[in-house]
């Protein structure tokens, strides 16, 4: 009987013979391979955000698991102990599997190692990767171009910034990951590749600061394609040979004939150079940023031997003028706590009203419990017996109610914002989060699109394990997650750059100033003032939807008009009607230095709340309350008469 | 049932001569409650003063229930309508073990009906203040046992100095004041507030003194050597009574 089953055994084995090798990947175990690469062909700027490739290489079977890369934070040099920042992301290997991730992180204390890990029950792999000798002091140039680059190497020395060429499929798909970036520079590229996800990425980062130098080229039509010409400060229609002569600009020199040089209308923007008529150098601002379109092709001949063109090319990667930092709001504890006690948050948070009907009810049942002892009217056990069910329910049911709560929320989260101008209807806000929580759980909290920074104000603790910052990415969003102690808060700072469609522009006219407002954000503003030196006015409200073209006389000082208040008060003495407006406005407004603000200086200021403004950060969870503020601002140097 | 500890309920019970002292707790330990919410704590965090309501009542209350413990065991109310102790020992024929576990009894029964009273306010400060069950249960147990280690004093005062209520009242409170005073300058985890406080906080506690001696040990031993000499004291002050008791007898 034995002899038979082993003779149909040997002649089974070979029939199932390739199913088992089949399966013998998924029986060997996971093996994981990390290769990162850092930056933008391994150069990054150092403080600022970077891109982070990790390529996943399984080599083993299915492996679910979660990568992480620990980054340091906050060297000597800003002050503190380095301590650890964590991104993760949840990912799936499959059996014999490649997979890249993309990060954005942004350590700023390199003398420690970049930790890369990769952590599931299968298997684990982790990679170090030292960052020292990837860092550039200076923003990176960046240089996308399909067929022929533009020389851009030879500028060699002359510019102190890296210059990396790359592949459009290598930009990043995030903003914030393009701020160490000073110049894009595109060439004979077409855009129409590019993701919706990369296409907000590039307009957020132009208006946060970034310029793109598109430089024209043959392949014209390219520029007419609505990824790339909504860009263009111009409408690119054909292709022409001109004489380029460069008599003034940065690449002096002999005129040259031939060049190639798109034909084009001028859209927006200012004409900085001009060649036979056609706009040869135009400039529009974006936000902060700036678009530059060289209409010349200074990838081909004649203009790609012309001696001058390292100088044109340099002047056109100019870096921008220094421009003066925005007054960041500065918030502390202090400030904090000024807010928690107000009546109306205060309300919010504590259970007062549940706890006072409950202990008002419990005396309330002693008192009928001794009225009905002193008419001796039920027996004594009965009254032993209700006294002690009585305390025995208080006891209960206020347990149960105040343990859940009582009404009150599990947190609150606070976010006051300062919306600074930044220019087609772009606007730098700057935020301060306090999430306090009466629970001891974990926040999980994500910032809306355009986020460019979300950090907290102080570090950890040094030496505690767990306090790290947690970062995780998945499902196109990050989210920051932070556990709380019961009745612990934690102070973050944030800063987005959005589109919120509201402008204010202020122009000084002789002895006066012209206001323009308009609001087309949906919401109202309102609490509107306008401060120039002498000058203090309360405009009041201004509806969604509406504009202001106001004149108001500067410097007068004194006196009402029309219901405008003017005065020579400091900004110190206005108050809102919500206390919590007071106590934001001036954090928002006063260094707690007490130094002087740089508005002080000759600028004229105007600024409203917007009422109701829509939530920049989610924390997914209902029992939490969120309380959002926003104050809009702009603050514009007024020029003199001379000027 | 002891005829001491029937006397005592009645006086408080039945005629209802206790019930100053339940109303007191409850008038001052409610309001103490309500206003901790608002109370802010000192220092920047003044906010987090709702996560301090536990620890301020429970402080509150161990105080109040303990005083008034050892005003019951002193019979500070309705002293009138006690039997004095010749009575019992001489009249009533009682033997001094009677009367010593009659007296503990009645402060025991009134310690549990002051915690029993107090507890609901202690478990919405707790729960409120989200503070862990264990630290809820510690407190409801200390409570008790400090007002016992405590009251038993104002027994002995009682027996000491029965005819003389006003020197009793002073004595015990002096008697009591020193010691808590004592515990603090010695070491700080003798008192009981600050143990019981850092019992609630989950925390060591604290130590002003370079000699740090285990705080747990240190404390229950104190404590429960006062209690032990405050039951030894009020049966000897009982034994010497009832010695004087039969000496005017003959």
């Amino acid at each position: 009987m034995s002899i038979r089953r082993r003779r149909s055994t040997s002649r089974v084995l070979p029939a199932f013979l390739p199913f088992l090798l089949l399966l013998l990947p998924a029986a060997a175990a996971a093996e994981i391979l990390i290769e990162p690469k850092v930056g933008f062909h391994g150069v990054f700027q150092l403080g600022r955000p970077f891109p982070l490739e990790v390529n996943l290489s399984n080599i083993g079977r299915p492996a679910d698991g979660v990568l992480e890369v620990q980054v340091w934070k906050r060297g000597a040099t800003q002050g503190g102990a380095p301590h650890a920042s964590l991104h993760r992301q949840d990912v799936f290997l499959p059996a014999r599997s490649r997979r890249t991730v993309q990060l954005t992180i942004d350590p700023d204390y390199l003398s420690r190692p970049l930790l890369i890990r990769f952590v599931s029950p299968a298997a684990t792999a982790t990679r170090e990767l030292d960052l020292r000798g990837h860092f550039s002091p200076a923003p990176v140039v960046l240089s996308v171009s399909e067929g022929s680059a533009v020389p851009l190497t030879s500028l060699g020395l002359a510019l102190p910034n890296r210059m990396v060429a790359l592949n459009l499929a290598e930009l990043p798909p995030e903003a914030r990951a393009l701020l160490g970036v000073s110049h894009l520079v595109l060439y004979d590229q077409s855009l129409r590749d590019l993701s919706r996800a990369h296409l907000a990425a590039l307009d957020d980062w132009l208006a946060a600061g970034g310029r793109m130098v598109i430089i024209g080229s043959l392949n014209f039509t390219l520029y007419q394609e609505p990824q790339l010409s909504r860009y263009l400060p111009v409408r690119v229609t054909g292709v022409r040979q001109t004489v380029f002569d460069p008599h003034g600009e940065a690449g002096k020199g002999k005129a040259v004939a031939g060049a190639w040089a798109q034909t084009a209308t001028v859209l927006r923007g200012t004409v900085v150079a001009e060649s036979q008529g056609l706009p040869v150098l135009v400039e529009s601002d974006w936000g902060r940023g700036k678009v530059i379109y060289l209409a010349l092709d200074a990838g081909r001949p004649p203009l790609s031997t012309w001696s001058g063109l390292p100088k044109l090319l340099q002047s056109l990667l100019a870096p921008a003028a220094d421009e003066k930092a925005s007054l960041r709001p500065q918030w502390n504890e202090a400030i904090f706590s000024r807010l928690l006690v107000t009546p109306s948050f205060m309300s919010s948070y504590i259970p007062a009203g549940p706890l006072l009907v409950a202990v008002v009810g419990y005396l309330a049942g002693f008192i009928v419990l001794s009225k009905l002892w002193r008419r001796r009217r039920i027996a004594r056990r009965t009254l032993v017996l209700s006294c002690c069910g009585w305390i025995l329910c208080s006891a209960a049911a206020g347990h149960l109610f105040f343990s859940r709560g009582g009404q009150a929320p599990e947190g609150v989260l606070l976010a006051a914002a300062v919306m600074d101008n930044a220019g087609d209807g772009y606007v730098e806000t700057q935020t301060n989060l306090a999430l306090f929580s009466t629970q001891r759980r974990e926040y999980s909290l994500a910032p809306g699109r355009g986020w460019m920074d979300l950090m907290p104000h102080a570090a950890p603790a040094p030496g505690q394990p767990g306090q790290s910052l947690v970062y995780r990415h998945g499902g196109g969003a990050t989210r920051l997650q932070l556990p709380l102690k019961e009745w612990d808060f934690k102070l973050l700072r944030a800063r987005h750059l959005e589109r919120v469609g509201l402008s204010a522009a202020i122009e000084r006219q002789g002895e006066q100033l012209l206001l323009k407002v308009e609001n087309r954000s949906g919401r109202d503003l309102t609490d509107c003032w306008l401060v120039a030196p002498g000058t203090r006015i309360a405009l009041g409200d201004l509806p969604r939807g509406e504009s202001w073209t106001r004149t108001l006389p500067l410097g007068t000082g004194g006196g009402d008009s029309g219901g405008q208040n003017r005065g020579n008060a400091s900004l110190r003495s206005i108050t809102f009607k919500e206390s919590v407006h007071d106590i934001l406005f001036h954090a928002s407004f006063f260094q707690q230095d007490g130094t002087d603000a740089p508005w002080r200086s000759g600028a004229a200021l105007f600024f409203g709340w917007l009422r109701d403004p829509e939530p920049r950060f989610e924390v997914g969870e209902p029992r939490i309350t969120v309380r959002n503020y926003a104050l809009y601002r702009a603050i514009v140097p007024l020029a003199t008469e001379e000027e | 049932m002891n005829p001491v500890l029937r006397e005592g309920l009645d006086v408080f019970f039945v005629e209802g001569r206790g019930f100053p002292a339940y109303f007191y707790l409850l008038i001052i330990l409610a309001p103490v409650e309500f206003l901790s919410l608002y109370m802010p704590t000192l220092g920047e965090q003044m906010w987090s003063g709702p996560g301090n309501l536990f620890k301020n009542c429970s402080s509150v209350a161990v105080l109040l229930i303990a005083y008034f413990a050892m005003r019951v065991a002193n019979q500070e109310y309705a002293p009138g309508r006690f039997k004095p102790l010749e009575h019992w020992l001489r009249e009533g024929g009682l033997s001094v073990g009677a009367v010593v576990e009659g007296r503990v009894l009645f402060l025991v029964v009134n310690i549990v009906c002051l915690l029993i009273l107090s507890a609901p306010l202690l478990i919405w400060a707790a729960a409120i203040a989200r503070a862990p069950l264990a630290g809820l249960a510690a407190t409801l147990a200390l409570i008790p046992f400090y007002a016992f280690c405590y009251g038993v004093w104002g027994l002995v005062a009682l027996v000491l100095w029965e005819r003389e209520p006003d020197n009793r009242e002073l004595a015990v409170r002096c008697f009591i004041g020193f010691v808590v005073v004592i515990s603090l300058v010695v070491y700080l985890p003798l008192n009981p507030v600050i143990y019981m406080l850092a019992i609630v906080g989950q925390q060591e506690p604290p130590s002003i003194t370079a000699v740090t001696w285990p705080a747990d040990s240190v404390h229950f031993g104190f404590h429960l050597m006062l209690g032990a000499a405050g039951l030894v004291a009020y049966q000897w002050a009982l034994a010497r009574r009832l010695a004087v008791v039969s000496k005017n007898a003959i």
